[in-house]
């Protein structure tokens, strides 16, 4: 028997898609019918998106089912205790046989190099106004609390021809190709499969690592806190991580990184200490186990409310959003809510503390969702240092000076407030062609490999089967676009991909009709992208216990859902860096851009 | 977007100024006024003072929170913490000088240490700890002191009758004159009573020195400049003073004058009142006095539990029940949340000493804690104030009342013939109402 729910929510969603098919997009709509619009199209998305890729599960009820997130993500879920853990199998959004990788020639056709040098190759940086480089270096943050393919697979190579007037380092270009799953049988005949390396679980995992071993060589050993050396994170002892901070995930680490880390350890600290006041007979293991679902959630909500409506700027997405967090009813209406909730209506109630639900498949971050955040434009590779209190010049820098093994020496030498107030003040890329950062399509990595940034983005989706862009939005039942004159907006671009692509629409590639597209109004990044990212975005909530059933105050303490509730992103930069306290006056969303000090005048 | 600590609503301020900042400033003025204590004993007042400050602890949690005080809103900090982050930031960026307090004790004092701030303070502080010897095990003058302690006592014990707090405040004042001033101010109550013509004046807040003030100065000059070497006067050449107008020597001895003669002696009868009740703590302090000569400083500093007995006391009954401070500038605590200059700062000693959540011993008589237990290096416990900035005579307050409790409870046998009776068993009340007292001394 259908439930009330049911019957409520596929009402909508029947009569939106009738809307949709008039030819009407959601973000034209006004804004609640836009946010009901919204609301269905997810549905959709979740009947339809969401796809196995595992074959390990057993189902059976857990016993003693942990009141923490464990270190390496196993019984999150009441049932199903390897789900989302890290070691397991990243999902799909699309059916398993459009998952197939492709193979030569097709791999290696157009050239992914050559895709990367005349569409990627930023002539001009072209900035995103709206936003600031903290919001660059933020999304990074979070993906590696997400997602890694870990380390490839220097066994298996592709290589790709250069074209004649190229003058890469070697030629050919080489690009070891992911490595493969080692628990798939080879015989069974599915497309082939990947494995996360961190936990799926939106744990926080980037900063407290994806397996006990790893954590606790982390901690301070007392009072749950996290290691802390004079304000800074330890180092990695390797020789071939000098310079990175020892962290949860710390691979393409660069300051924006090293920041973002070192602030939420320090939040985590602060949080240790908010929860002694309360409890001061726990010892150190439950209050870190505490601190830590706390600072988790307070990540999770800072994206969701702050982070997502800065880069998707629209009145439809602000309410979607708190929707997605708070519930669309203002806190006043407990009434309502409980009604609301009861039927388990999320636009209505919101996910957080609603019941727990998978959608079809097991919670798993997924390939699709990997691509569709690839969002390299968004690193800017010039970056003039400021001082936070008068606003005069330093020092003009360039990317590859704040990345890798100089990630520390570049720390040391601006400090803290003032690498801050940069990525406070100054643009992000935006989120287009020919706006790849040229350091990321030149990039050496710490261990020596030579990779252009550019040429990998396109590769990977094509290696592990990622949809082409035409075939891509079919699978999300978008339209096909049929003609090159409306890929982009700009004339002399489409002809430059119709060139590259050899008048061929549907080879063009999924990250070129994704950074091509003209993004609805106030959006940072394009509508298909954004159907795979409002799919996942609340699944990522509603299918983490800890953010439905277990969202309560025995789980998380009182205070600590206090915690959560009150803070925002400007309140954890201003609690561990002061200083920057005028700098964010009057700031809105920490992720727009601050107020900057003039030099010689007053902030 | 400013990081703040959180804001108790507007009717809960309203309870608040009437629960706890109204009767503070009815009851705890300059001199007690005898018939408004009275009256808020009975209504219990400090019960309600009590529980308004608890139920929004327990609302907004272990970190400080505002609270509107009258008009304006007032940081109250209850965790030990947070307490300790302000007394050892006292006087800069927590000075001591809150504007009421400013107001009423310029009346009688206006160059008082605990109205100083910055050099001025420090330069008065370090004058105050030379002569009081802060900090040392035994005052200079101590065995001086402890004689007149117990020829004081003497005094009490030979009026045969059941004595009164205002038997013991009278012996008190003189006591004071003697150990602060000397000889010759032994007899001269035209002192005491000025400075008690000053202090009721201060509690119309007039934020100027009263009337008399400068011949009250003048009164107190003539003895400094005729200092008596076995009073404190007699230490005050050699103490460290930049010159007369910053020091102002005689200004300073207003504080001890008023401390010693009003505030002490309230502790003491407590003391005596509470003893008088709890029969095995008085078994235990007579043990430890057995065989010792009160006359002897050593003796008397000796007398750990008792100390205890008059510490705990204090806790159980603080004569500043609710005391603040005021930024002088902007102050982030550790989790980065703003407090403004210019913002009150409030410590509620009577919810702190006695909070349940906290102290396993809130509500009985606990003098062991202060032997043994960890009641001396916890920052609940103000009644003495802590810090760079708490009182300095403390030592020298809890030293007297040795000398003089010790001498009536080894010459007597306390029994409270009218007032309240503070018993073990169960819960003692918050008020301890001084006015309504009245303890036999019966000869051993
Ligand atoms: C300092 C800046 C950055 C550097 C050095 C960097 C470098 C890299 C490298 C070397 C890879 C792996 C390529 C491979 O598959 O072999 C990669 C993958 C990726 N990067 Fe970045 N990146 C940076 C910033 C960002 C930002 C701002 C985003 C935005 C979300 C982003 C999103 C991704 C994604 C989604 C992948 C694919 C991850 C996977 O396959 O598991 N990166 N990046
Ligand atoms: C009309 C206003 C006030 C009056 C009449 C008053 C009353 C008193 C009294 C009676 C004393 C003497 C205690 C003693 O003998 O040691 C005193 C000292 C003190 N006052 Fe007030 N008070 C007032 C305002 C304040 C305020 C607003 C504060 C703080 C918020 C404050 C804090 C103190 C403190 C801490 C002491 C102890 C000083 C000491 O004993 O050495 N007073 N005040
Ligand atoms: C039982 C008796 C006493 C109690 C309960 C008491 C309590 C206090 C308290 C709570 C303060 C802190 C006031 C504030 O910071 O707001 C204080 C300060 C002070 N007390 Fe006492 N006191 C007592 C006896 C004495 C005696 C006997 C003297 C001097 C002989 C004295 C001299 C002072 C002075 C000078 C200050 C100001 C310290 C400063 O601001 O640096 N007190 N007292």
């Amino acid at each position: 028997m259908p439930s009330i729910r049911g019957i409520i929510t596929g009402t909508n969603a029947a009569v939106w898609r009738t809307v949709n098919k008039a030819g009407v997009p959601w973000h034209k709509l006004p804004g609640p019918a836009g946010a009901l619009n919204l609301a269905a199209l997810r549905e959709d998305l979740r009947h339809d998106n969401l796809h196995e890729t595992r074959d390990d599960i057993v189902e059976e009820e857990i016993a003693d089912l942990p009141p923490y997130r464990t270190y390496d993500g196993t019984r999150q879920d009441p049932y199903d205790a390897q789900m989302g853990s890290a070691g397991t199998r990243f999902g799909r959004n699309f059916a398993l046989d459009q998952t197939k990788a492709e193979d030569p020639p097709r791999l290696l056709s157009p050239s992914p190099r050559e895709v990367s040098r005349r569409l990627f190759w930023r002539d001009e940086f072209q900035p995103a106004t709206g936003l600031n480089v903290l919001a660059a270096a933020w999304i990074q943050f979070q993906n590696h609390g997400w997602f890694g393919h870990g380390t490839n697979d220097p066994e298996r190579r592709i290589d790709i021809e250069l074209a004649a007037d190229d003058n890469w380092s070697e030629d050919p270009m080489v690009v070891e190709r992911t490595t493969a799953d080692r628990t798939q049988d080879p015989e069974d005949g599915r497309p082939a499969t990947y494995l996360n390396k961190v936990t799926h679980w939106w744990d926080g995992s980037s900063i407290y690592g994806s397996s006990q071993d790893q954590n606790r060589v982390m901690r301070a050993g007392e009072d749950g806190k996290m290691l802390l050396i004079d304000g800074k994170l330890p180092l990695e002892e390797d020789p071939v991580l000098a310079g990175i901070d020892r962290t949860g995930f710390n691979d393409n680490y660069w300051v924006g990184l090293s920041l973002l880390h070192t602030l939420f350890v320090k939040e985590h600290n602060a949080i240790c200490d908010m929860l002694r006041k309360s409890y001061p007979s726990w010892d150190d293991e439950r209050l870190f186990l505490t601190a830590r679902l706390v600072n988790a959630a307070l990540m999770a909500k800072i994206h969701t409310v702050e982070w997502t409506p800065g880069i998707l700027n629209t009145p439809v997405l602000q309410t979607g959003m708190h929707a997605n967090w708070y519930g669309a009813l203002p806190q006043w209406a407990k009434a309502t809510r409980l009604i609301t909730k009861t039927l388990d209506l999320e636009a209505g109630a919101g996910i957080i503390g609603s019941e727990l639900k998978h959608h079809g498949a097991s919670f798993a971050i997924t390939e699709e969702f990997i691509s569709v955040y690839r969002l390299h434009p968004l690193i800017p590779d010039d970056y003039a240092i400021h001082d936070h209190r008068t606003g005069a010049l330093i020092e003009e820098v360039e990317f590859n000076s704040l990345m890798g093994n100089d990630t520390r020496a570049a720390v040391d030498k601006y400090g803290w407030s003032d690498l801050m107030y940069h990525f406070g003040t100054e643009h992000p890329g935006k989120i287009t062609l020919h706006n790849h950062p040229r350091a990321l399509m030149d990039h050496t990595r710490v261990t020596g490999q030579h990779v252009d940034l550019g040429t990998i983005d396109v590769l990977r989706d094509r290696e592990r089967g990622v949809r082409r862009y035409n075939d891509f939005r079919e699978q999300l039942r978008m339209p096909r676009v049929t003609s090159f004159d409306k890929l982009t907006p700009d004339p002399a671009w489409n002809a430059e991909i119709r060139d590259v692509y050899n008048g061929q629409i549907d080879d063009v590639d999924l990250q070129v009709g994704l950074l091509g597209e003209k993004p609805p109004t106030g959006f940072g990044f394009s509508d298909t992208a954004f159907r795979i990212f409002i799919l996942m975005a609340s699944r990522r909530l509603k299918s983490d216990r800890f953010f439905t059933r277990d969202y309560t105050p025995e789980i998380y303490t009182a205070q600590g859902l206090d915690w959560i509730d009150r803070h925002t992103m400007a309140d954890v930069v201003v609690r561990h860096f002061p200083e920057l306290a005028p700098a964010l006056e009057g700031s809105a969303n920490a992720f727009a851009p601050w107020r900057k000090s003039t030099p010689g005048g007053a902030a | 977007m400013v990081l703040d600590f959180k804001h108790a609503s507007i009717p809960e301020g309203v309870r608040f100024t009437a629960q706890v900042g109204v009767p503070n400033v009815v009851q705890g003025l300059f001199r007690k006024r005898e018939k408004v204590v009275a009256v808020a004993g009975l209504v219990q007042a400090d019960q309600l003072a009590y529980g308004c400050t608890a139920s929004l602890v327990k609302k907004y949690g272990p970190e400080p929170f505002w609270v509107r005080l009258v008009t304006e809103e007032a940081l109250l900090v209850h965790h030990p913490d947070d307490i300790r982050r302000v007394l050892e930031g006292s006087p800069t960026p927590f000075a001591s000088d809150p504007d009421a307090k400013r107001k009423g004790m310029s009346a009688f004092q206006p160059t008082a240490l605990t109205l100083s701030r910055g050099d001025l303070w420090a330069d008065r502080r370090s004058f105050a700890e030379a002569v009081l010897d802060t900090g040392r095990p035994i005052h200079r003058l101590g065995q001086r002191f402890a004689a007149v302690a117990v020829e004081e006592a003497d005094a009490v014990l030979g009026l045969g009758r059941p004595v009164t707090w205002a038997d013991v405040h009278e012996a008190f004042q003189r006591l004071t004159r003697r150990v602060v001033i000397g000889a010759d101010a032994a007899d001269d109550t035209a002192l005491s009573d000025e400075l008690g013509a000053l202090m009721d004046a201060g509690n119309k807040m007039p934020g100027k020195p009263a009337a008399g003030y400068e011949d009250f100065h003048a009164h107190l000059q003539k003895y400094v400049d005729t200092p008596d070497p076995e009073a404190l006067t007699g230490l005050v050449a050699a103490a460290p003073h930049t010159d007369d107008e910053e020091t102002d020597a005689a200004g300073q001895l207003i504080h001890w004058l008023f401390a010693m003669g009003d505030t002490l002696p309230a502790n003491l009868v407590r003391t005596l009142a509470v003893l008088a009740g709890h029969p095995l703590q008085l078994a235990e302090v007579r043990a430890e006095l057995t065989g010792k000569r009160l006359t002897a400083a050593k003796s008397v500093a000796g007398a750990a539990y008792l100390a205890g007995c008059i510490l705990d006391t204090m806790r159980l009954w603080p004569t500043t029940a609710l005391f603040g401070r005021v930024t002088t500038e902007d102050v982030r605590f550790p989790q980065g949340e703003l407090v403004p200059a210019g913002s009150q700062v409030l410590i509620h000693n009577l919810f702190n000493h006695r909070n349940r959540e906290r102290i396993p011993y809130a509500d009985r008589f606990a003098p062991e804690e202060w032997v043994t237990g960890g009641a001396s290096d916890d920052w609940s416990f103000n009644f003495f104030s802590n810090g760079p900035q708490g009182c300095p005579g403390a030592g020298l307050s809890v030293f007297l009342g040795q000398a003089f409790l010790g001498r009536l409870l080894t010459q007597a046998d306390p029994v409270v013939t009218s007032g309240p009776h503070p018993r073990p068993g169960k819960p003692l009340a918050y008020t301890l109402d001084l006015n309504a007292l009245e303890i036999d001394l019966q000869p051993r």
